[in-house]
This record gives C-alpha cells, sequence and structure tokens, in this order.
C-alpha cells in the first residue's frame, strides 16, 4: 500500500519543516523543467511505504569517539535541524534547478548524515555505503567536513539495487578541510543516475575517485564548486560499458576565486555496442586570477561497433590562468597487441591485460582492498568472459 | 576647423580600410526584405525560371527558421533595416580602364591591381553585391578554368551551376544560409577542368562600402578529379555608424584525387556581422584545405565544414582568430567523416585583447562506416587582458571502434618567462609581446600567399598598438 508524501513523513517522524519543504517541492515540481539530457533519468516517483528510523549514532566507536556523527537524515535532521536546514539540498545540489532535484527530495525514501568535527583527523577511510537503504529508489547522503578536517570516504553499491536508482550525494567542505572520496557504483539497475556535488571553502582541497561499473544505463554527474581562494579539486574517473549499454559522464568544476585549481581525469572503455558520453566543463570566472583549470579525457573502444563521444569544454573570462584539456577516443594500440601476441599471449588476453592497465592505475587508489577486487573482477569477467 | 578636420583624420586613421567612397547605387532595393524584393533581385538579373524557385523556397525557409540559440548576442542586428541588393555600376568590367574612376580608388587603396599586375592569376573584386571587376590570365583560360563572378556564370554555364547551386550548402542549414539563398548577389564561380592544375593562386576581394549593406555572395568552386587549385579571398568595409551584414554562402567539391586550399582573410570593420556558411565535399582520395583568418567584424559565426564522402579523402583546417575591443568571434569547424580511412587536422588559435571574446565551437563527427579514420585537432588561446574571454566547446563523436580522436587545447595568458626572455636581450615589452604572439600564429601565417602574409604582419601590428601584456 502505498502513501502520499506528507503520510510518509509523518511515519517517521520527521521534523515539520522538513515535512513542508517536501510538500511544497512535491508541488511546484511540475511547473518546473526537466532538462532535455535528464528526461531518461526522470523516474516515476517510488512507492512509499513506512520504515523504521534507527535513531543512533552510527559511527563505530572509535569514531564517535572523535566526535564524528554518520545517522540517518531523517533522524539527524531532528536532532541537527540547523545544520541540515541550512543545508540539504540549497547549497551544493539546489532542489528548485530543475524537477528532478524537486521530486527527489518530494519523495527522499533514504538518507545519511556525515559530520566530521572541526580538526578531526582520521586514516583510515570510512565507509558509508550503510548509511542509506540500497533498495530505494531516492537516496541522498549530506556530507559536512568542518575546518581543519582531514578524512576518506568509501561508498560502494550492493548488488540488490531497485529497478532506477538514484543517489545524489552533497559534499561540503569548510576551510582547509582535506576529503577524499571513493565511490565504487556497481548497480545492476536498469537505469542508475548519480550526483555528486561539492562546495569548497577556503584553501579546502577535494578528491573524488569514482568508479563507473554500472549494468544498465547510467548517469554520473558531479559538480564542484571552487569558492573559497585556494580550493583544489580533483576528480578521477574510471567507467566501463559493454553489451548495449549507454553511459553518460558530466563534470564540471568551477573556479569562482583566486588560486583555484580544478582537475579532471578520465578514462573508460567501451565494448560492445555500449556507448559512452563524457561532457566535461572547466570554467574560470573573471574573480578567478591565479586559477587552472585542466581535463584529460581518454576511452579506449574495444569493438568496432562501440560508440565514443567526448565533449571537453572550457568556459574561460579570466586571463591569468592555465587551462587546458586533452582528449582522445581510439583503439587498443595494435603494435602493444602485436607485442603481447608475440610473448605468447592470445589475443583475447592481450586485449585483457592491455584494458586493465588502462583503469589499473585509478583502481589501486581505492584503499579499501575487498572494493579493488571487486572491480577487477567486474572488470575480468566483462571484458574477458 | 583645423582641429575638425584633425578629428575626421583621427576617425580614418582607426581603421586602416576605414575611408569611404562616395558612390551612389544605380539600383537599390530599399530597405527590408519582402517576397517582392526577392522577385525584383531575380528579374533584375533577368534570371533562369529555376533560380527564382530556389530564392522563393529558401525565402519560405528563412522566414520560418529561429535565429541562432548558441554563442553570440544578435539582438542588435536589425534585419529589417539591411538593404538586400544594390548594384553599384551598370555592367560587370572586364578590363580594369573601364570600371568607375572612384571605385577604382578604392580598390587602388585596398590594392588589387597591383596584386594582380604582380603574380596573380585572376583578381575579382566584389562591391557590395555584384562583381565590378573579374578577369583571369589568358593562359588559365585556355586550360578551361573558368573563374568569373556567379551571376555572370549563371548566364554562361547554366548547366554547371545548376548541377551544383545548392547541393552542399541549403537553407535549411541555418537561418542565414536560407537568406543568401534567397537574395544571394554576386560572389565567385571557379571551375577547375579534369586534370589542371592552376599553380598561382586565384584571388578575389569582397567590400562592402556603403552602410547598412548586406552583402550575400555566393561562391561555387568545383575542381574536377586529379585538378588542384589555390583560391585566395580578402574581405574588408569602411566604418559606418549603422550595422552591415555579410552573410555569404561558400560551397566547394572536391572531386577524386583532386585538391582545393581556400584561404580566406576576413577584416571587416567592426559594425559588420559576418554570418557565414562554408561547407565543402571531398571525395575518394581528395584533399581540402580551410585557411581561414578573422581579425574584424563586430560578430563572426563561421564554422567552415567539410564532409569527408570517399575513402582516403583529408580535410585540413587552419585558423587565427583575433578579438580586440567590442569583437565576438565564434568560429570553429565541423568534420563530417562519412566514409573509411579518412583523416583530418584542425588547428585553431585565438588571441583576445581589450574586452575582445574568442570562442571555438567545433564537431568532428564519425559515422558507424568511416572505419580506421582519425582526427587531430588542436586550439590554443592567448587570452591578454582581464577584460577578454574565450570559451572553447568542442564536440568528438565516434559512432565506431576503429577510428582515433585527438583533441587538445590550452588556454593561458602571454608566458611570463618567454616575456622575461626577450626582454633581457633588449626588447621593449611591447616589442617582446608582439614578437610571441607573431610566433603563435606562425603555423597559420606561414601558410598564406606571401603578400596576404604580410598584409596579416600589418594588421597584427596595428591590432598590437598599445598593448602591453
Amino acid at each position: 500500500m502505498s502513501m502520499s508524501v506528507q503520510e510518509f513523513a509523518l511515519s517517521h517522524n520527521e521534523p515539520q519543516w522538513l515535512t513542508v519543504k517536501r510538500i511544497v517541492a512535491n508541488d511546484m515540481k511540475n511547473t518546473m523543467r526537466v532538462p532535455a539530457p535528464l528526461r531518461k533519468f526522470h523516474f516515476e516517483s517510488p512507492e512509499l511505504n513506512p520504515r523504521s528510523i534507527d535513531t543512533q549514532n552510527l559511527a563505530p566507536k572509535n569514531l564517535q569517539d572523535l566526535g564524528i556523527i554518520m545517522m540517518d537524515l531523517f533522524a539527524a535532521a531532528n536532532e541537527f535541524p540547523e545544520l541540515i536546514q541550512e543545508n540539504l539540498m540549497e547549497k551544493a545540489i539546489y532542489w528548485r534547478d530543475n524537477a528532478l532535484n524537486a521530486n527527489h527530495l518530494a519523495y527522499l525514501q533514504s538518507g545519511g548524515f556525515v559530520f566530521i568535527p572541526k580538526d578531526v583527523c582520521v586514516d583510515e577511510s570510512i565507509d558509508i555505503s550503510d548509511l542509506v537503504d540500497h533498495n530505494m529508489q531516492e537516496k541522498h547522503l549530506l556530507i559536512i567536513a568542518a575546518s581543519g578536517s582531514e578524512v576518506s570516504f568509501t561508498y560502494k553499491d550492493s548488488k540488490q539495487q531497485p529497478k532506477n536508482d538514484r543517489l545524489m550525494i552533497e559534499v561540503l567542505l569548510g576551510d582547509h578541510a582535506n576529503v577524499s572520496f571513493y565511490d565504487a557504483a556497481m548497480t545492476n539497475s536498469e537505469k542508475s543516475h548519480r550526483v555528486l556535488n561539492a562546495y569548497l571553502a577556503q584553501n579546502a582541497n577535494l578528491k573524488t575517485y569514482v568508479g563507473l561499473f554500472n549494468h544498465g544505463d547510467s548517469r554520473y554527474y558531479s559538480n564542484i564548486d571552487l569558492d573559497g581562494m585556494g580550493s583544489s579539486a580533483r576528480i578521477n574517473l574510471v567507467s566501463l560499458s559493454d553489451q548495449n549499454q549507454n553511459q553518460v559522464v558530466q563534470t564540471k568544476i568551477i573556479n569562482k576565486s583566486p588560486n583555484t585549481s580544478g582537475l579532471i581525469s578520465q578514462r573508460g572503455i567501451v565494448a560492445d555496442k555500449s556507448k559512452t558520453v563524457y561532457d566535461t566543463t572547466g570554467q574560470i570566472k573573471l574573480e578567478a586570477s591565479d586559477s587552472d583549470s585542466d581535463q584529460i579525457s581518454r576511452l579506449l573502444t574495444l569493438s568496432p561497433e562501440s560508440k565514443g563521444k567526448i565533449d571537453p569544454i572550457l568556459l574561460i573570462d579570466n586571463h591569468d590562468v592555465v587551462a587546458g584539456h586533452a582528449a582522445s577516443v581510439g583503439k587498443v594500440n595494435p603494435e602493444q597487441l602485436y607485442y603481447l601476441k608475440t610473448r605468447g599471449i592470445d589475443a583475447k588476453t592481450a586485449r585483457f591485460l592491455l584494458t586493465r592497465g588502462f583503469l589499473t592505475p585509478l583502481i589501486e587508489k581505492f584503499p579499501d582492498k575487498s572494493v579493488q577486487e571487486h572491480l577487477l573482477n567486474n572488470l575480468e569477467e566483462r571484458i574477458h568472459g | 576647423m583645423i582641429s575638425i578636420d584633425k578629428s575626421i583624420q583621427h576617425l580614418n586613421d582607426d581603421y586602416q580600410y576605414g575611408f569611404k567612397d562616395d558612390v551612389k547605387p544605380v539600383f537599390s532595393t530599399g530597405d527590408g526584405l519582402t517576397e517582392d524584393i526577392v522577385r525584383e533581385i531575380s528579374a533584375q538579373k533577368h534570371e533562369p525560371e529555376w533560380m527564382l524557385d530556389i530564392r522563393l523556397n529558401a525565402f519560405k525557409i528563412f522566414q520560418k527558421l529561429p535565429m541562432p540559440e548558441f554563442g553570440p548576442d544578435l539582438s542588435d542586428l536589425d534585419l529589417s533595416k539591411i538593404r538586400y541588393f544594390q548594384r553599384a555600376t551598370d555592367s560587370v568590367s572586364r578590363s580594369w580602364d573601364d570600371v568607375p574612376e572612384n571605385i577604382k580608388n578604392t580598390f587602388e587603396k585596398i590594392g588589387v591591381p597591383e596584386a594582380e599586375r604582380k603574380y596573380l592569376a585572376g583578381a575579382e573584386a566584389q562591391y557590395e553585391s555584384e562583381a565590378v571587376y573579374a578577369n583571369i590570365k589568358k593562359e588559365f583560360a585556355d586550360m578551361g578554368i573558368i573563374f568569373s563572378d556567379t551571376d555572370t556564370a549563371l548566364k554562361e554555364h547554366p548547366d554547371l551551376v545548376k548541377e551544383y547551386f545548392g547541393k552542399l550548402v541549403t537553407p535549411q542549414m541555418n537561418k542565414f544560409a536560407a537568406l543568401n539563398t534567397a537574395v544571394w548577389s554576386g560572389g565567385v564561380f571557379l571551375y577547375v577542368p579534369k586534370g589542371v592544375h592552376a599553380k598561382i593562386p586565384i584571388q578575389a576581394f569582397f567590400r562592402i562600402n556603403a552602410g547598412r549593406t548586406g552583402q550575400f555572395e555566393r561562391t561555387l568552386i568545383i575542381v574536377d578529379e586529379d585538378a588542384s587549385v589555390n583560391y585566395v579571398e580578402g574581405c574588408t568595409a569602411p566604418n559606418y555608424s549603422e550595422d552591415s551584414l555579410h552573410a555569404a554562402d561558400v560551397e566547394v567539391f572536391v572531386k577524386k584525387n583532386a585538391f582545393c586550399r581556400y584561404t580566406t582573410i576576413q577584416n571587416w570593420s567592426d559594425n559588420v556581422y559576418s554570418l557565414e556558411t562554408k561547407r565543402a565535399s571531398a571525395d575518394e582520395n581528395a584533399t581540402m584545405e580551410w585557411v581561414d583568418g578573422n581579425l574584424g567584424s563586430k560578430v563572426t559565426m563561421k564554422y567552415p565544414s567539410i564532409d569527408l564522402n570517399g575513402p582516403y579523402a583529408n580535410g585540413t583546417m587552419l585558423s587565427i582568430a583575433f578579438a580586440s575591443g567590442d569583437i565576438y568571434q565564434d568560429t570553429g569547424c565541423i568534420m563530417r567523416h562519412h566514409a573509411p580511412h579518412t583523416s583530418s587536422n584542425v588547428v585553431s588559435k585565438s588571441i583576445c585583447k581589450d574586452g575582445g571574446t574568442c570562442n571555438y565551437r567545433g564537431t568532428i563527427r564519425m559515422i558507424e562506416d568511416a572505419h580506421y579514420s582519425k582526427s587531430h585537432i588542436e586550439c590554443d588561446t592567448i587570452i591578454m587582458d582581464d577584460d577578454s574571454m574565450s570559451d572553447t566547446i568542442p564536440h568528438n563523436d565516434i559512432y565506431n571502434g576503429d577510428s582515433e580522436i585527438e583533441h587538445e587545447a590550452k588556454v593561458s595568458k602571454i608566458s611570463e618567462t618567454d616575456l622575461y626572455y626577450l626582454m633581457s636581450r633588449g626588447l621593449s615589452e611591447a616589442q617582446a609581446t608582439k614578437m610571441i604572439i607573431m610566433g603563435f600564429i606562425e603555423p597559420f601565417s606561414n601558410q598564406l600567399p606571401m603578400e596576404y602574409a604580410m598584409e596579416l604582419n600589418k594588421l597584427i601590428d596595428y591590432q598590437m598598438e598599445d598593448s602591453v601584456g
């Protein structure tokens, strides 16, 4: 039995301001646009069913001692209303941007909230995969790293997924915060939509590592605002598509202040009849002097029927900058293939070794060994067969 | 009085070709555009019925199509205030002596006759809408090369024109391609027969003289099998307070094993909207090259394209754009790989200063059948000061897995290390800056015929004045 947005909100006892916001979003979504590229991912609203909420701090004991909070988003909305009210879909992802965002807020089913207090440093990577319920369609993560903190997060999808899957991640970094985010996207959903938007204050530093290994049609979107002076961001992404898969990766770093630096580095393998699109934008605003913006995008096509598309865009308003992009689409280097074959390796294995070598440098950066193995196994299964 | 004279002098100094001749057009259609005007233009030229049909069809499409929704703002361009057709002289003159004196003065100033006398194969000058002077050296005529203005070609070689006209640039492509097809006048027609090599460049010159004028030349170049040609054109206009429109359509057909290089230096004054549609096709083993310099105009939107239709066809685009002041250069190129083993090469250099905007907007597309194709794209931009902007918007689509695209772009200011080095050798900052800029565009300028390279140097020199780092 399905519930209305209001009934759902009441069922898990969320604060009134959030319920009101959701109802407003639900009412307003019909007046909003759905941008053309997003139309395919404008899912039907999910069925809402009552869920029990764990109101505890879910962080492991050692992290709790450092003051770190990891909670269900709805429980956190009661506990830290000012933090959530100010930041949830207001800063990094804005709910009024399009009908899709508004619908996501209205029908938000499961969410997680992470708060890293000032100057807290954690060496090992924090696994935040279980903060959201992977069976749900509309999922959300809100991460706030206060000034001076230094942490890294790992998120990985579980095997069971709904038909349509959407995860929106907001990362907010205070002054001098230093965050790494490892994201292993490996859903079996028919359609999968992942968003990671970030907002950086002065001298903050964000690195994201993304392994995009979904099986269905997928879209990865990331928009990073370098708002504070001296902030910097790196997006490192590897992707794999095969069969009839359709994959779109849209990444954007905006340099808004002086001395900021953005680098987008992406590599993808396109096999069988699949298609991969890299739509990459580096934007330097007029105020952002002494900044740099760089992009490297490479696609490796494995079959004559594979399709690749790269749109590396630079929008430069300031002259005191260095900006560039390099993009290439191409097949496996025949000389390298030939070399491996002369060493007695059959063509299929040689091809697999070369594609594996193409992605491994990034996959090896994942701190969690099991995630690394999982990604590499997935690659082997799909390419080597 | 003296001070007024001086200020007039100063105004004229602003733009090298900013002199304006007092030529009253013999015939003008007046402001704005209606179907009657399209009919009138066609009737004035005594055109065959099929051409009128093409014009009227294009006019209908022109009315339906929207203005371009990307790039520069065209809202100041008032299409109802443009004079769509005017004729400066009654007949197209064949011999230089017959050209009216004041029109001749203009060409003396821009150097057409000298150029012709020196070593150019044939020069054609388009003044407002129609060619006033067209000639080609006798030896080329003997080889069978047809070089005339398009109106004359329509009279003398109607079959050739009918076979190729509008086959590449169709009115559906964009609003201004449709407008040109409806009201086209003048332009160059060049036919190089099978196996003929025109060893010396063939040259044309275009000039807008009156304000609020639309110049819609239609250029049609056909290079038959195993032939080759090098075609060069230049464009200027005087300063006017009202805006002028230049919407040219250019079609180039390069047949099997043929070669064509099309060189343009566009130096319109800063009141000209230059909205051009250029498209070439290259058959098996043919080579097509666009060499494209954009130095002036108010707004330029120009994306020359090449359809690589035959196996092993090759397309090259070499361009520079220089935007200073309020100039908005939105240029780029489109390469459509339609056959296997085709290759393309794009080199684009842009410089913007004093608030200018230079954008690169390009597309490389390789369809399913274009196996084993290759493309290399390089876009470099120098932004010289804080007021200037540059966007790079490339699209690289590969619809098969056997082809390769490499794309590189760089946007930066003038390297401080280079500047420091040159200044340590005793050059002033201005000299050093100029030298770096000249070096930056060298891959382009050394592809130009000598006198064009010199003119380019002069123009850059002039644009770089008072600009320091």
